[in-house]
């Protein structure tokens, strides 16, 4: 009797660890939080305050919505409930991550000019978890689908490939670390004393710009490789966290890290995960429950 | 368990991958510096999604928005961070370039600052300066000042 072998696309599509479904899903929603609190300081003055008509933006939904303050405070106190959803996990994970997600959409939409990057990076985010197990618990023992993280992995790629061809093809003073040292003398974006001070060292800022370029050209093409996924990643955290430090850029590197365990090659994964849970064995118990 | 229809979803992902690829492709027209692809407009809405343009250019200027009304006794400088604090991570809105770059949405600025007593025009003029690294003190030497619009009050 013979055994058939798998093809090309069924090989692509074998099961793999999905332990990193509920470590991203954690990190997301604590992600989250950061990003929802962080918007709670501004609820008054900027996503119920008449000005805000003047800061419209393609959408145009701010000139003809305008919330009070209790309907603001309202969809933000929501958005913590689907978050708390989310931490729960189990039935509760899927529905928060969109009642958040919505409740979320709907302030900002109020706030049309707002609506960056960031924020449409969070679209892509909320739909991948949507593909994801992030439902279930006791993933970390066991395997699922690669197709949320193959789904992740083409966002992602998108995402660095595109920034990083940007300002490597269309921009030539990224080459030589200029861009970079007057992006750290932003007005809004920027400042501080160590920002100022970088800015002023020629050497430090070619290479952070030559890093940021390898990184985010290099990350498609070799973050799909196992032995080297963990090292991608690490400098992706490395890279978001020097932004993160450099430059208040919302909640962009955050949210973007949060899901780096799916993205991870997932046996990769699985073995550092067998590695480093002897070290915490407590926390690992409690992560394997969730 | 095996995957349940693998090719389909292998040709959904190499779409998806597509979709980046045109959203890409427009970000580079929209720089000017592709050539634009038949019916741009509907690809920009398209593609708004999926592209990524952060930090790309190089921003060797501060800028601000200056905004006067004119009165009985002629033009008055009004300090607009003052009176509109609006502010979200990047900064007081009405700097965003797409806001103040655009008369229409200036308008509803210019119509607000209308309403003060007394007030027959409203003007917005753009200054840049360029930005000195390497210190704090940001001096604002050789600035560049460019009407923008001005608006009758009705």
């Amino acid at each position: 009797m013979s055994v058939s072998q798998p093809g090309v696309v069924e090989a692509l599509f074998r099961p793999g660890w999905a332990g990193g479904w509920t470590l991203a899903r954690l990190a997301f929603a604590m992600a989250a939080l950061h990003c929802q609190l962080d918007r709670g300081w501004h609820v008054r003055d900027a996503l119920a305050n008449p000005h805000v008509v003047f800061n419209s933006g393609p959408a145009h939904i701010a000139e003809r919505v305008l919330l009070a303050a209790p309907a603001a405070w309202s969809l933000w106190g929501l958005g913590l409930v689907g978050l708390a959803g989310l931490f729960w996990g189990g039935r509760f994970a899927k529905p928060g991550l969109w009642v958040w997600f919505l409740a979320y959409a709907a302030l900002l939409a109020t706030c049309g000019l707002n609506v960056r990057v960031p924020e449409r990076f969070i679209v892509w985010a909320v739909l991948g978890l949507s593909l994801g197990p992030i439902g279930i618990r006791g993933l970390v023992a066991g395997t699922v689908s690669p197709l949320g993280r193959y789904f992740l992995l083409v966002v992602y790629g998108s995402f660095y490939l595109s920034t990083g061809m940007m300002k490597a093809l269309e921009e030539g003073a990224w080459w030589n670390g200029t861009a970079l040292s007057y992006d750290l003398m932003d007005r809004w974006h920027a400042g501080g004393w160590f920002p100022t001070w970088l800015s002023g060292q020629p050497l430090l800022c070619a290479f952070a710009s030559w890093f940021t370029i390898t990184f985010e050209v290099g990350f498609s093409f070799l973050v799909g490789f196992r032995r080297l996924s963990a090292w991608v990643l690490l400098a992706g955290v490395a890279m978001h966290l020097s932004i993160d430090v450099l430059m208040e850029v919302g909640p962009l590197g955050v949210m973007a890290m949060s899901l780096y365990p799916v993205l991870l090659d997932a046996e990769a994964g699985r073995r550092l995960w067998m590695r480093l849970t002897p070290r915490w064995p407590g926390m690992a118990r409690r992560v394997e429950s969730w | 368990m095996p995957e349940r229809l693998p090719g389909l979803k292998l040709f959904l992902l190499a779409g998806l991958a597509f979709y980046f690829l045109l959203s890409y492709r427009v970000a580079l027209a929209t720089l000017g510096v592709a050539q634009l692809p038949k019916g741009l407009p509907a690809l920009q809405g398209v593609t708004w999604l999926g592209r990524w343009k952060m930090f790309t250019d190089l921003r060797d200027e501060h800028w601000d928005v200056e905004a006067e009304v004119q009165g009985a006794s002629g033009w008055t400088r009004l300090d607009l961070a003052e009176r509109y604090p609006l502010h979200w991570d990047e900064g007081p809105g009405y700097l965003r370039d797409d806001y103040y770059q655009n008369p229409k949405r200036l308008s509803v600025l210019a119509a607000d600052l209308c309403r003060i007593p007394g007030t027959r025009a409203a003007r917005f003029t753009e200054v840049r300066w360029p930005k000195t690294r390497g210190q704090e003190a940001q001096p604002r030497t050789g600035e560049k000042r460019t009407e923008l619009v001005s608006f009758g009050c009705r």
